[in-house]
C-alpha cells in the first residue's frame, strides 16, 4: 500500500494528499452507521422470533399426544363390535334355515296326502266303474309323485312304496279296462293255422265276427256309458292310440283286407238287445277279382257299423287338462287304417279293374264316380280326413295306369312267346303279306303322294330298262317259328292299338314295341343258346326268325304314322335302325353253326389217314368210313334245314360245306407222293362215291317236289366252287399220260384250267413212273 | 404226232340256252348228232386237231352252258381265248335279240381285245324261221364278226364255221405266235383267289 501510495503520492503531488482526508472522514462516518444497523438486528432476533418457536414445537408434541389416544380408542372400538356382529348373523341363518325346511316338510306332506286322496278316490271310483274318473285321480297321483321326486336330495324310502302302489294301481285299472274292452269289442277269429286249400280258406274265413256290445246296460243312471268311460280312461291314460292300433290292425287284416281280395265274401249285421255283431256270409261272384263298386259298398257297410257302434263316442271332451286329446275317434282310427286300407283296395282291387284293351276304357268313368263317392262317404263318418283322395287320385290316372298295364301285359306276352319253343314253325309263303289292323282313316295330312301305278310306270321308265323284279324286296319263302309270327302280329296290334289311346299311353305303347324287339335281340340268343349251338335246324329257324323280324322291322311303323302324336308322327315312329341288328343275330349264329359244322367234317377227314397208301385194307376201310361219314353228315344237315331255309341261303350254306369237304381231298390227293395203280383206283372210287352222291344232298325242297330238287342238284358247280376241280382230279386219277396232256392242251385245257403247273407235274409224277414218256408229258406242262 | 403242229388255240362256244352249242361242237368233233342232248351243266371241254391251209392247229374248245343258272360259271373260261363262237337260234328271235348280252360279258371277261369272233346262226333246217339271213349279217358286220349259218343236224355250214374262225386267228398277227408272253401278262383270276371252302362267301338272304 505504501508504495501505491508513494506512487500516488510521488505522481500526483500534494493535491491528492488532501483529497484522502475527505475520503477518511467519510468512510469513518460510515462505519458507525453500519454499527449501529447490526446491533439493532441482533435486538431483534434474540427478542422476537426464538420464543415464538418455542411456542409452536410444544403445540405440536400436544397435538400427536392426542392422535395417538383416539387411534388406539377406536381399535379398541372396532375389535368388540365385529366379534358381536357375526354371531349375529349365525343366529339368523339357522333360523331361516330351520324355517324352511318346515315349508317343505308341510307341502311335501301336504302331497302325499293328495297322493293318497287320489289313489283313495281312484279306488272308489274304481269300484264304481267309473273308470273315466278312476283314470283322472290316478292322473292326479302320478303328477303328485313326480313332484315328489323331482325334489333334489331328497329320498324317502315311502316314495319307492308309492310308486309301486301307483303301478299296481294303474296296472290293476288297465286291466280293468282291457277287460271291460275286450268284453265291449268281442273278436270270434277261426282257428289260427290258416288252411292252405282255398276252398277250404273261405270256410274258415267265415266264422270271423266281431261282436260290439255298447248297449251299457244301465245300472247306475248317474254313469255315463260305459263305453265313453272305457275309452275316455284309455285316452287319460294314454293307452288309447296302442289300444285303438291294434284294433285297427285286426280290423284291416280279419275283416277289411279279406274284404277286399275275396269277392265271395259279403258282410251282415245282427243287432241284439246289447250287441251289435258284424260277421261275413257267402256270396256269389261272377269274377276272380272284386269289383271296385262291391268293395267300396261292403266298407261302407263295415265303417257304417263301427261308426254307429264304436267310434261316435266322445273321448277328450270332459278331460279338461289335455285338450290335445281332445280328438274325435273315428278320425284316429282313420288315420291309422287308411294308408294301409287304401293301398290295399289299390293293390288288389283297382288294378285288377283297369281295362285290358281301350274300348273298355271310357267305362272306367263309372268306377272313377264310385271312387269320388266312397271318399265322400268316408269323410262323412269322419274317417277319412278331407284333404286325402289317394283312391280318386289313382282312379282318375286311370290313363297312366292302362298304358302301364297294357304295356306289361304286352312285354310279358312277347317273353312269353320268346321263351317258347323255335321249333314249332310255320312256312312263310313268298308272297306273304302281314294282315294289318285296321286303320283309322288319317285325319292330318291326308294327302299322300301318291304312288305311281304300274301303268304310269310304263310311260315315265327313265333310264335303265332294266327293272327290279316284282319279287326283289320279297321275303323268300322259308319257315319261321310260330312265336315269332305272333310276336310281330301283337307289335302291329300294340301299334295298332297305340293310335287310338292318349298321346302319353300312344307313346308309351309305341316304345313297349320297340322294347319288345330290344327283349327278343338279348333274351332269344341268350335263353335258347345251348340249343342253338347244338341243334343245325333250330340255328336255321333262328336266323329266318331274325331276317323274318328285320324284313318286317323295315316298314313297320309308317302305317301307323299319321295316326301317333309327336315326335312320332314327325318320323320318329320307325324301327329301321334295329334292321342291321336284327340281319346280324341271325347271321351270326347260322355261321356259327356253319363253322361248327365246317369243323365237324374235317374233324372226320383227318381220320382218313391222308388217304395215303390205300392198297392197305385198314387205311382203305378208315378213309372209306371218313368219306361216308361225310356224306352222312351233309346229308342229315340237307335234311333238316330243308324247307327251313330260303333255298338260296340252303344251296350256299350246303355248297359251302360240301366245298370244304371236297377241297380237303382234293388237297390231300395232290400231296401225296406216290399213287400206285390200286391206290389210284381205289381213290377213285372214293371220289366216285363223293361224285355221286354229293348233289344228293341239295335237297331244298320239301320232299313232294322231289323233280324240282334236280335242279339245284344239276347245279352243285354253282354252289361248290371246287366241284370241277374234284372232277377233274377224278378223271386224273384215271388218266393215261396222253390223256392228261390232251387235258393240258398247252395250258389252255380243262386240267390247266383247275390245277397250276407245279400240281399237275406233281399229281403225273406220284401216279407215274419215271420214264421218258413221263419225262415228255412233264416237259409239255409249263 | 404233236411235233407238226402250229399251235394251239382255245376257242369259246357261247350263246343262250338251247340254240344247240354242244351239238354244233359233237357234230365238230365226233360227227354225231343227238337230238335229244341234255344241257350242259358248267361246262364242257373237246380237243380236235383241224388242218386249215396246210397248218395244223389244235383246237381246245369250251362249250359252256346257256342256262342263266351257270352263268356264274362262265367268267373263268374266257380267260386265254383267241377264238370264239357266238350261237343264235334262226327259230327263236329272242335268242338272236340277246346277242347284244352275250357281247358284252365277252367283253367284260375277255383278256384281249384282239379277239377272234364268229357269229352262228344255228338251226337252219327248221323251217319256221324268225331270223333272217341278212339280219344276222348285219349284226355281224356291225360288231366286225364273222358270220355262218349252220345246221348241226344236217352238217350244213359246221365245219366251216371252225375253219373260218382258225383261219381267221391264225391270220391275225400277234394273236397266236406271241402267246407266251401274253400268258405272262394275265390278269390273276385264278379261282384260287376266292376264298375256298371257308364260309366268308355267305351273305344274308335281303
Amino acid at each position: 500500500m505504501s508504495s501505491f501510495v508513494a506512487e500516488v503520492l510521488a505522481s500526483s503531488g500534494k493535491l491528492e494528499k488532501e483529497d484522502i482526508g475527505i475520503k477518511i472522514s467519510k468512510l469513518s462516518r460510515r462505519v458507525d452507521e453500519v454499527k449501529g444497523e447490526v446491533c439493532d438486528m441482533i435486538n431483534k432476533k434474540y427478542e422476537e422470533f426464538i420464543p415464538s418457536l418455542k411456542n409452536a414445537e410444544d403445540l405440536v408434541s400436544q397435538v400427536d399426544g392426542i392422535s395417538m389416544e383416539i387411534d388406539l380408542l377406536k381399535s379398541q372400538i372396532e375389535n368388540e363390535v365385529q366379534r358381536d356382529l357375526r354371531v349375529a348373523v349365525t343366529e339368523f341363518s339357522e333360523l331361516k334355515q330351520q324355517l324352511e325346511k318346515s315349508t317343505l316338510l308341510l307341502s311335501v306332506l301336504r302331497q302325499l296326502q293328495e297322493f293318497d286322496t287320489a289313489l283313495e278316490s281312484n279306488h272308489r271310483a274304481l269300484l264304481e266303474k267309473n273308470y273315466s274318473k278312476a283314470a283322472t285321480h290316478l292322473n292326479k297321483a302320478q303328477c303328485s309323485l313326480q313332484q315328489l321326486k323331482s325334489r333334489k336330495g331328497f329320498e324317502l324310502k315311502i316314495l319307492q312304496a308309492l310308486s309301486t302302489e301307483l303301478i299296481i294301481q294303474k296296472e290293476n285299472l288297465l286291466y280293468h279296462l282291457n277287460e271291460e274292452w275286450r268284453k265291449l269289442a268281442v273278436w270270434n277269429l277261426p282257428p289260427s293255422p290258416a288252411p292252405t286249400k282255398a276252398d277250404d280258406l273261405l270256410e274258415w274265413t267265415l266264422k270271423t265276427e266281431l261282436r260290439l256290445c255298447n248297449m251299457t246296460p244301465k245300472k247306475k243312471s248317474d254313469l255315463e256309458p260305459l263305453l265313453v268311460s272305457i275309452l275316455q280312461a284309455f285316452a287319460i291314460l294314454g293307452e288309447l292310440n296302442s289300444k285303438l292300433k291294434f284294433f285297427s290292425q285286426k280290423l284291416l287284416k280279419y275283416i277289411l283286407k279279406p274284404l277286399i281280395v275275396d269277392p265271395f265274401l259279403d258282410v251282415e249285421i245282427e243287432l241284439q238287445t246289447h250287441d251289435a255283431i258284424l260277421r261275413f256270409s257267402a256270396m256269389k261272384s261272377k269274377s276272380n277279382h272284386t269289383t271296385p263298386v262291391e268293395v267300396y259298398r261292403k266298407m261302407v257297410v263295415v265303417m257304417g257299423f263301427l261308426h254307429q257302434h264304436l267310434l261316435n263316442a266322445p273321448v277328450g271332451d270332459s278331460v279338461d287338462f289335455n285338450p290335445k286329446q281332445d280328438v274325435i275317434l273315428a278320425e284316429m282310427l282313420g288315420a291309422m287304417i287308411w294308408k294301409d286300407l287304401s293301398e290295399s283296395i289299390i293293390k288288389n282291387c283297382l288294378v285288377n279293374s283297369i281295362p285290358a284293351n281301350s274300348s273298355q276304357l271310357e267305362q272306367y268313368e263309372e268306377v272313377i264316380k264310385e271312387t269320388e263317392r266312397f271318399e265322400d262317404k268316408l269323410r262323412e263318418l269322419q274317417v277319412l280326413n278331407s284333404d286325402s283322395t289317394d283312391l280318386l287320385e289313382y282312379a282318375r290316372n286311370i290313363n297312366t295306369h292302362f298304358a302301364s298295364k297294357k304295356c306289361q301285359d304286352v312285354i310279358v306276352t312277347a317273353r312269353i312267346l320268346m321263351t317258347t319253343e323255335i321249333h314249332n314253325t310255320v312256312k312263310i309263303p313268298l308272297d306273304s303279306k302281314m294282315p294289318l289292323p285296321k286303320l283309322p282313316a288319317p285325319a292330318r295330312k291326308a294327302k299322300v303322294p301318291k304312288v305311281t301305278s304300274p301303268a304310269a310306270q310304263d310311260i315315265v321308265s327313265l333310264g335303265n330298262e332294266k327293272q327290279l323284279g316284282y319279287r326283289s324286296l320279297c321275303l323268300p319263302a322259308c319257315r319261321i317259328s310260330e312265336s315269332v309270327q305272333n310276336l310281330i302280329e301283337l307289335a302291329y296290334q300294340t301299334l295298332s292299338e297305340a293310335t287310338d289311346a292318349t298321346n302319353e299311353c300312344a307313346v308309351q305303347l309305341f316304345y313297349t314295341v320297340r322294347n319288345i324287339f330290344h327283349l327278343f335281340y338279348d333274351v332269344v340268343p341268350t335263353y335258347h343258346k345251348e340249343n342253338l349251338q347244338k341243334l343245325p335246324q333250330l340255328a336255321a329257324i333262328h336266323h329266318n326268325n331274325c331276317m323274318y323280324i328285320a324284313h318286317q322291322l323295315i316298314t313297320m311303323g309308317h302305317q301307323f304314322r299319321y295316326s301317333l302324336p309327336s315326335p312320332l308322327c314327325d318320323g320318329a315312329a320307325t324301327f329301321v335302325d334295329l334292321v342291321p341288328s336284327f340281319r346280324r343275330l341271325g347271321t351270326e349264329c347260322f355261321l356259327a353253326q356253319l363253322r361248327s359244322q365246317r369243323d365237324e367234317l374235317l374233324e372226320r377227314l383227318s381220320n382218313a389217314r391222308n388217304l395215303s397208301n390205300l392198297d392197305d385194307e385198314d387205311n382203305y376201310s378208315a378213309a372209306n368210313k371218313a368219306v361216308r361219314q361225310v356224306i352222312h353228315q351233309l346229308k342229315r344237315l340237307g335234311k333238316v334245314w330243308q324247307d327251313v331255309l330260303p333255298v338260296n341261303i340252303y344251296c350256299k350254306a350246303m355248297g359251302t360245306l360240301l366245298n370244304t369237304a371236297i377241297t380237303e381231298i382234293v388237297n390231300k390227293v395232290t400231296t401225296l407222293e406216290d399213287i400206285s395203280s390200286e391206290d389210284a383206283d381205289r381213290l377213285y372210287s372214293l371220289c366216285r362215291t363223293m361224285l355221286e352222291e354229293g348233289p344228293q344232298i341239295f335237297q331244298p325242297l320239301s320232299d313232294e317236289s322231289k323233280s324240282k330238287n334236280k335242279k339245284y342238284q344239276e347245279e352243285v358247280p354253282v354252289y361248290v366252287p371246287k366241284w370241277l376241280k374234284f372232277k377233274e382230279l377224278m378223271i386224273v386219277l384215271q388218266a393215261s399220260l396222253q390223256e392228261l396232256v390232251d387235258r393240258w392242251t398247252d395250258g389252255k385245257g380243262p386240267l390247266a384250267a383247275e390245277f397250276s403247273p407245279n400240281e399237275a407235274k406233281s399229281l403225273i409224277r406220284a401216279l407215274f413212273q419215271n420214264t421218258e414218256r413221263r419225262a415228255a408229258a412233264l416237259a409239255k406242262i409249263k | 404226232m404233236d411235233e407238226d403242229v402250229l399251235t394251239t388255240l382255245k376257242i369259246l362256244i357261247i350263246g343262250e340256252s338251247g340254240v344247240g352249242k354242244s351239238s354244233l361242237l359233237l357234230r365238230f368233233t365226233d360227227d354225231t348228232f343227238d337230238p335229244e342232248l341234255a344241257a350242259t351243266i358248267g361246262v364242257d371241254f373237246k380237243v380236235k386237231t383241224i388242218a386249215v391251209d396246210g397248218n395244223k392247229a389244235k383246237l381246245a374248245i369250251w362249250d359252256t352252258a346257256g342256262q342263266e343258272r351257270f352263268r356264274t360259271l362262265t367268267p373263268s373260261y374266257y380267260r386265254g381265248a383267241q377264238g370264239v363262237i357266238l350261237v343264235y337260234d334262226v327259230t327263236r328271235r329272242d335268242t338272236f335279240v340277246r346277242l347284244d348280252n352275250w357281247l358284252n360279258e365277252l367283253e367284260t371277261y375277255c383278256t384281249r381285245n384282239d379277239i377272234v369272233k364268229m357269229l352262228v346262226g344255228n338251226k337252219i333246217d327248221k323251217e319256221n324261221r324268225e331270223v333272217d339271213r341278212n339280219e344276222g349279217l348285219k349284226f355281224a358286220r356291225k360288231h366286225s364278226m364273222l358270220f355262218i349259218e349252220s345246221s348241226a343236224k344236217t352238217r350244213d355250214g359246221v365245219q366251216c364255221a371252225f375253219e373260218e374262225l382258225v383261219e381267221k386267228i391264225i391270220q391275225t398277227p400277234g394273236l397266236w405266235e406271241s402267246e407266251s408272253q401274253n400268258s405272262k401278262l394275265r390278269l390273276s383270276d385264278s379261282p384260287d383267289a376266292r376264298g375256298g371252302g371257308s364260309c366268308g362267301g355267305y351273305c344274308s338272304m335281303l
